[in-house]
C-alpha cells in the first residue's frame, strides 16, 4: 500500500507540473487571443476614421517579393500608407479565401486571379467597378470586363516547351506532335486541377473545335508520359529530364536564359498559336480602404510597375509600350493568341472536361 | 469515493478535452456547418447522396483502399526478413536501418517524389544503368513503390522491436524444453509476433490511406485518394459540400481502422521493452543463409538509400555537370546567384533553418506536454473509447483542419499560434500513443515484478521507471518534433505566407523553377533531420541494445 501511494504521489507531482504547463499554455493562447481580438477591434475603429492609412492585399504565395516591394515603397512614399500583403497557397486558395471572407471587410485588393476564376468572380459580384487612369494603354484584347471590376495586370501564352538537347528536331505542327517516335515524351497538367492544364484543353478546343478535340486527344494519349496535378510538379519533372516536352508558359525559357545562361529550353509553338493566361486584380466590394485599392490599380498599370513584371514574374506586362529585358527578346512567340469567351467557357467547361476525362481515363 | 488524485486527473483530462473541442471539433464542425449552408435549403441530404453515389466517388474509395492495402502488404512482407535480422544479429548498417524508420515522418512528399524520379524515373539511375527508358513510376506502380519506400523501415522498426522481446523471453525457454526451432517459430514466435505484424500493417495502411503529395504527382488523372479529392473539391472546384462529404468519408474509414488497430497495438507494444542482450554477429551464420541475408540487405539498402543518394548527388552537381558546391553557394551566400534567393524564399536560408527549428520546437513541446499529461491522467485506466477518440485527428484531412482553424480563430489568434495548434493535431495521435503504451507498460508489469523481487520504491523509480520512460519520452519527443518539422499543409493553410519553414522554402524554389536549388535545400533539410534524430536515437536507446555492434 505504501508503495502504491508513493507511486501516486510521484505521479501526481508530474501531473501537477504538466497541468500547470497546460494552464499556462491556455492562458498564453487565450491572452494572445484577447490581445489580438482587442487589436482587431481598434484597427476597425481606426479604419472608419482615417480610411487612407493602410492597404490590405490578398495574393497567392508565389507573388514575387520584388513586386510587393515596389508597391509597398510607392505607397509609403506617396501616401504614407502601410501595405499589408496576405498570401494564400495558390490561386485556388486565394479565391477560396475571398469567397469565405466576403462581406467581412478583411481585404481591399485581390491580385492574381486568372482565367479559371474570372467567370466565377464576376458572377459572384465580388469586385467593384474601377476606372483606371491608364487602362487605355493596356492591350485591348486582354480586357475582359467593361466596367473593369477585374483588371488584367500581366499575361502569358500557354504553349509547349521543349528541351533542345534531348529533342534536336522538334515537331512544328499539331500533327507532328502525334508522331509515334514521341511516345511517352510529353508532360501535361490536369485541366481539372491546374490553370495551364485548363488553358491547354481550351487551346485544343479552339484549335480543333468541339467536334475534333477529343479525337486529337485520343491520338495524343500514347505520347503523354504523365499528367500532373499542378504546373510546378510537371515542370519539375521536365527540368529533371524526364521528358523532352512540357506544357508551360511562353516565358519559361526566358528564366533559363536569364538565370542559368542556357537557351537549351525553347518554345514549341504549334500552328503559330498559344492560349492567353491572364492574371487580374480587383477591388473588393467591401474594401475598407477602397481609395487606396483604386490607387494601387492605377499604380500597377503604370509603366513604373509594369516594367518590373517581366523579370520578377516571368510573365508579359499588359502594356505594350514597356521595354522587355534581353532574355525575353530572344523568345519565339506565337503569332496568334487564342482566347475563348469567358462566359461560353464557364457554361461548357464541365461538359468538355467530363468528355475529356472519359477519353483519357 | 473520489480522491484528490482522481479529481486532479479529471481536471487535467477535462482541460485536454476542452482543448480538443475548442481547437479541433469546433473548427472542423464550422467547416461542415458552412458546407451544409452552401447546399440549397433542404437539399443537404440529396447532395450527400448524389456525391456518395457518383462513380468518381466509388473510384476514389476503391483506389484509396486498394493502393493502401497493397502498399502495406508489400511493406510488411519486405520488412519481415529485415526485422528478423535487426532483432537477431548485428551487422554493418543495422543502426542506419533502425534510424531510417523516422524517414516517412520527416520527408515532405515532394522530396520523396524527387528522390524516386532521380532513381526510378525515365532518365533515372536504374534506366541509365540498364540503358533503357522504362516507365516505372508514372502509374499505379509508382504510387505503390513510393509508399513502400516511405514506410518499409517503419514496419521493420515495429516488428523488430516486438521480435527482440519474444526471442529472448520465450524462444529460449521453449527451446530449453526441447522444441525444434521451426516448431518454436510456428507455435511460439509467430502467434506472439502477429499483433506486431498487424500493427505495422495497419500503421502503414493508414499512412498510405491518407497519402497526398505522392498521389498528386504520380496519380495523373486516373488516381485520387480521399485527401487529394478533398483538396480538389475545396480549392479547385470550390465545392465545399463535396469536400466535406469526402472528409467525412475519410474520417469514417480511418475511424474503423483505428478501432480495429487499437485491439492489436496495446498487445504488441507490451513486448516493446528491450533490456538489452548482446546479439551475435551475422558472421556466425552458415554460408548459405548468410549469403541470402546479405543479398537481401544490399537490395533493401539500395532500395531505401538509392533514391536519397541520387538526390544528394544531383544537389552537388553543378550546371556544368561536374561535382561541386555551386548550388549550396548560391543558396547560402547572398549575391552568389543571379536570382535573388532571399526574395524567392522571402527569408534568408539561416532564417528558414531557425524558424523551422523554432516552430518544430514550439509545436513539438506543446504536443509532447499535452500527450504526456493525457497519458498520465489516463494511467491505469483502459478505456478504448477515450483512446480511440484521441486518435481521431489522424484521419481528419489537414486542409479541413486548416480551413476550420482559419474560419473560427484567425481573427483572434496570430498565424504562428494557428500553425502550432494545427500541427498539434498532426502529431498528437502518434505521440500520445507512444507515451501511453510506455506508461501503461510500466505500471502493469515491470514495476510490479520489481516490487515482488523486493526492490524499494526509490530503486524502482531510479533504476527502472525513469530509464525506461526516458526512452519512451525521447522517442515520443522525436516524433513530436519531426511531424511539424516536415509539415507543409498547415503552414501553408494558416500561415498566410508569413512563415517560411524548410518545406515551404523547397516548395517556393520549385515554384520558381529553381529545381537545382530546391534539391540543395532538400539536402540541407535532410541533413538537419538526420542530425536531430541521430541525437535522439543515440540518447534514447538503452545501453547495450543497438550499440552492441560497436563492441
Amino acid at each position: 500500500m505504501v508503495m502504491v501511494s508513493s507511486v501516486s504521489v510521484r505521479f501526481s507531482r508530474v501531473l501537477r507540473s504538466c497541468a500547470s504547463v497546460i494552464v499556462v499554455l491556455l492562458l498564453v493562447i487565450g491572452g494572445g487571443g484577447m490581445v489580438a481580438a482587442g487589436g482587431a477591434g481598434e484597427t476597425e475603429e481606426e479604419r472608419s476614421e482615417q480610411s487612407t492609412g493602410e492597404l490590405i492585399i490578398y495574393t497567392y504565395d508565389a507573388f514575387p517579393e520584388g513586386l510587393e516591394e515596389v508597391i509597398t515603397q510607392h505607397f509609403a512614399q506617396e501616401y504614407s500608407v502601410s501595405v499589408t500583403v496576405e498570401r494564400f497557397q495558390d490561386t485556388g486558395g486565394l479565391f477560396n479565401e475571398v469567397m469565405l471572407t466576403r462581406g467581412e471587410g478583411t481585404a481591399d485588393l485581390v491580385i492574381g486571379l486568372d482565367n479559371t476564376y474570372i467567370g466565377r468572380a464576376l458572377e459572384e459580384d465580388l469586385f467593384q467597378p474601377t476606372e483606371p487612369a491608364e487602362i487605355g494603354a493596356v492591350r485591348e484584347d486582354l480586357i475582359l470586363d467593361e466596367t473593369n471590376r477585374l483588371v488584367p495586370f500581366d499575361y502569358g501564352n500557354i504553349v509547349l516547351n521543349y528541351d533542345s538537347q534531348a529533342l534536336p528536331d522538334p515537331p512544328t505542327t499539331w500533327e507532328g506532335l502525334l508522331d509515334p517516335a514521341l511516345r511517352e515524351s510529353i508532360i501535361l497538367m490536369n485541366p481539372a486541377t491546374s490553370s495551364p492544364g485548363r488553358n491547354f484543353l481550351l487551346l485544343t478546343i479552339a484549335q480543333f473545335g468541339e467536334e475534333g478535340y477529343l479525337d486529337f486527344w485520343q491520338e495524343l494519349e500514347p505520347n503523354i508520359l504523365t499528367i500532373t496535378s499542378g504546373w510546378s510538379d510537371g515542370y519539375g519533372l521536365y527540368s529533371q529530364g524526364e521528358a523532352p516536352i512540357v506544357l508551360s508558359y511562353e516565358t519559361s525559357p526566358a528564366y533559363h536564359i536569364a538565370f542559368e545562361d542556357t537557351d537549351r529550353y525553347k518554345n514549341l509553338i504549334l500552328g503559330g498559336v498559344g492560349y492567353a493566361q491572364i492574371e487580374v486584380m480587383g477591388v473588393l466590394q467591401d474594401a475598407p480602404n477602397a481609395e487606396n485599392a483604386h490607387r494601387a490599380v492605377d499604380f500597377i498599370l503604370s509603366p513604373e510597375f509594369q516594367r518590373e513584371i517581366a523579370l520578377n514574374q516571368f510573365m508579359y506586362p499588359v502594356r505594350e509600350d514597356v521595354e522587355l529585358p534581353d532574355s525575353f527578346q530572344q523568345l519565339e512567340r506565337p503569332g496568334e493568341t487564342l482566347f475563348l469567351d469567358i462566359t461560353t467557357v464557364d457554361e461548357n467547361y464541365e461538359t468538355w472536361l467530363d468528355e475529356w476525362e472519359a477519353v483519357m481515363r | 469515493m473520489t480522491t484528490v488524485d482522481d479529481r486532479r486527473r479529471y481536471a487535467l483530462f477535462g482541460g485536454l478535452a476542452a482543448f480538443f473541442v475548442l481547437f479541433f471539433l469546433a473548427p472542423v464542425g464550422t467547416v461542415f456547418f458552412r458546407a451544409a449552408g452552401e447546399t440549397e435549403a433542404g437539399a443537404a441530404w440529396a447532395t450527400v447522396v448524389d456525391i456518395l453515389t457518383a462513380s468518381r466517388t466509388r473510384s476514389v474509395v476503391t483506389f484509396t483502399v486498394g493502393q493502401a492495402s497493397l502498399s502495406a502488404a508489400l511493406a510488411v512482407i519486405l520488412a519481415l526478413p529485415g526485422a528478423y535480422l535487426v532483432s537477431h544479429f548485428t551487422f554493418p548498417g543495422r543502426r542506419i536501418i533502425y534510424s531510417l524508420s523516422l524517414l516517412p515522418f520527416v520527408l515532405p512528399s515532394i522530396i520523396v517524389v524527387v528522390a524516386m524520379i532521380g532513381f526510378y524515373g525515365k532518365s533515372g539511375i536504374i534506366n541509365r544503368l540498364l540503358g533503357t527508358d522504362y516507365n516505372l513510376v508514372y502509374n499505379f506502380r509508382g504510387i505503390v513503390l513510393a509508399h513502400v519506400f516511405y514506410n518499409f523501415s517503419l514496419a521493420i522498426r515495429v516488428i523488430s522491436t516486438a521480435w527482440t522481446g519474444i526471442s529472448r523471453r520465450y524462444r529460449e525457454s521453449a527451446e530449453s524444453l526441447g522444441d525444434s526451432s521451426r516448431g518454436v517459430f510456428f507455435r511460439v514466435t509467430l502467434p506472439l509476433l502477429l499483433p506486431a505484424i498487424l500493427t505495422s500493417f495497419i500503421l502503414v495502411f493508414i499512412y498510405c490511406f491518407l497519402s497526398f503529395g505522392v498521389v498528386l504527382v504520380f496519380g495523373g488523372i486516373k488516381y485520387a485518394t480521399f485527401e487529394v479529392a478533398i483538396y480538389r473539391e475545396m480549392f479547385i472546384n470550390l465545392d465545399l459540400p463535396a469536400a466535406a462529404v469526402f472528409a467525412l468519408l475519410q474520417i469514417l474509414f480511418s475511424g474503423i481502422f483505428i478501432v480495429v488497430s487499437s485491439r492489436f497495438i496495446h498487445r504488441s507494444r507490451a513486448e516493446a521493452l528491450d533490456t538489452g542482450t548482446v546479439l551475435p554477429s551475422m558472421r556466425t551464420l552458415p554460408l548459405l543463409p548468410r549469403t541470402v541475408m546479405t543479398g537481401y540487405l544490399i537490395v533493401m539498402v539500395l532500395f531505401v538509400l538509392g533514391p536519397i543518394t541520387t538526390m544528394v548527388v544531383r544537389a552537388f552537381t553543378t550546371s556544368a555537370g561536374t561535382l561541386g558546391l555551386e548550388n549550396f553557394r548560391q543558396l547560402l551566400v547572398p549575391g552568389a546567384a543571379d536570382r535573388n534567393v532571399e526574395s524567392i524564399l522571402r527569408s534568408s536560408v539561416v532564417g528558414v533553418i531557425g524558424r523551422s527549428l523554432l516552430v518544430a520546437a514550439a509545436s513539438g513541446t506543446v504536443t509532447f506536454a499535452a500527450a504526456t499529461a493525457a497519458a498520465l491522467s489516463l494511467r491505469g485506466r483502459r478505456s478504448a473509447a477515450v483512446d480511440n477518440a484521441l486518435q481521431i485527428p489522424i484521419g481528419m484531412s489537414l486542409v479541413t483542419v486548416g480551413l476550420g482553424l482559419r474560419l473560427l480563430w484567425q481573427d483572434a489568434l496570430p498565424p504562428v499560434v494557428l500553425i502550432v495548434l494545427g500541427q498539434f493535431f498532426v502529431a498528437f495521435p502518434l505521440v500520445f500513443r507512444i507515451i501511453r503504451s510506455g506508461v501503461e507498460e510500466l505500471s502493469d508489469r515491470v514495476v510490479n515484478s520489481a516490487a515482488i523481487l523486493g526492490a524499494s520504491r526509490g530503486q524502482i523509480l531510479r533504476d527502472i521507471e525513469m530509464p525506461l520512460l526516458r526512452r519512451t519520452f525521447l522517442n515520443a519527443y522525436a516524433y513530436a518534433l519531426a511531424l511539424p518539422f516536415a509539415d507543409l499543409t498547415i503552414v501553408m493553410a494558416v500561415g498566410r505566407g508569413r512563415l517560411a519553414t524548410f518545406p515551404v522554402a523547397i516548395y517556393r524554389l520549385i515554384g520558381f523553377r529553381s529545381f537545382d536549388l530546391a534539391l540543395a535545400m532538400a539536402v540541407l533539410y535532410v541533413a538537419f533531420c538526420l542530425v536531430l534524430f541521430w541525437i535522439i536515437d543515440t540518447t534514447s536507446l538503452p545501453r547495450g541494445s543497438l550499440r552492441s555492434e560497436r563492441s
